[in-house]
């Protein structure tokens, strides 16, 4: 028996390495799964507050009223919601990239996760706007 | 006896048959880190037991109609970037050692140059950044198909191709 397998299986046999529960991997699937479907919600929601400002704002025609304008759309601006935005897309991709098979993902799922999320984007934002 | 079959006994709680897959896989994960890493037999020993190690802890996270081979290789390409991380090193930073890319015609053919120029195309190889060395390693020297590169680096199959070609440019342009 060569050294490394003699020192694996002993370390096996006296209980220093362990096999992690199945349920361990289960459990961590559905936490990534649920994470990233609660970022994806909050990326939709945030995004849909960002429509309903530039609906309600229309930024480039504040603009064109010179200083009072831009001071009004700075004060206004919802930069929180721009950053939870912006937070929440690149932590569902890095979530997806990192431990998710999204490489695996055929363009048609692929297009149709975007649609789904664009369509709830647009979705929650009507329900605010009414 | 297949890998997956191997598994399915190891999960079962067959603590042997782990050996059977240390010792299928010792050799060509070590080769595999060698090339990577570029340091010590010492320090490519212990990393491949530790890449052996995880292998046991994770094995109930291996999930069957998977390939064993790309999940394993998935975790020593895991802990050569662990390397890279904590010593914030490139592989061009790395000391020179001898022999640590043998020749592969394969490789010569496909950069379309003379066999004499292979010492020099082993050391641009160390000079690539570790997103085109790990490509060029797995491609040419450890001999993995594109879906198996794709499953090990987690990156589309159709990008594969594309590092690949690029890889090859910037070995063209370090050996001009």
């Amino acid at each position: 028996m060569n050294k490394t397998k003699k020192e694996i299986l002993n370390k096996i046999k006296k209980g220093e390495v362990k096999m992690k529960p199945k349920w361990w991997f289960e459990a961590e699937k559905v936490g990534i799964n649920t994470g990233w479907v609660i970022l994806m919600i909050l990326g939709a929601v945030m995004g849909s507050t960002m429509l309903l400002f530039w609906e309600l704002y229309n930024p480039i025609d504040l603009l064109s009223y010179g200083e009072v304008g831009r001071q009004l759309l700075w004060e206004d601006f919802p930069f929180w919601q721009l950053f939870l935005t912006v937070i929440s897309i690149i932590l569902a991709e890095k979530l997806i990239r990192n431990v998710g098979t999204w490489y695996r993902i055929k363009p048609l799922w692929m297009w149709l996760t975007i649609g789904v999320t664009m369509s709830l984007t647009i979705g929650v934002f009507f329900i605010m706007r009414s | 006896m297949t890998d997956e079959e191997v598994i399915e006994k190891v999960k079962q709680g067959n603590m042997e048959a782990f050996g059977v897959i240390v010792e299928k896989y010792q050799g060509p994960i070590g080769g595999y880190i060698r090339k990577m890493i570029n340091q010590s037999n010492e320090e490519v020993e212990d990393m491949t037991q530790e890449v052996l190690i995880a292998a046991y802890e994770n094995i109930n996270g291996f999930e069957k109609g998977r390939k064993f081979s790309s999940w394993i290789y998935r975790i020593a390409h895991n802990k050569a970037i662990d390397f890279f991380k904590k010593r914030k090193i490139k592989t061009s930073q790395l000391e020179d050692r001898e022999e640590l890319l043998p020749e592969k015609t394969e490789l010569i053919e496909d950069m379309e140059i003379k066999k004499e120029e292979a010492i020099k195309l082993r050391e641009a190889i160390e000079k690539l950044d570790v997103k085109y060395k790990e490509i060029v390693v797995l491609n040419y020297f450890e001999e993995k198909s594109y879906e198996e590169i794709s499953d090990i680096l987690r990156i589309p199959v159709n990008n594969v191709g594309v590092i690949l070609f690029r890889a090859k440019e910037k070995l063209k342009k370090l050996l001009s």
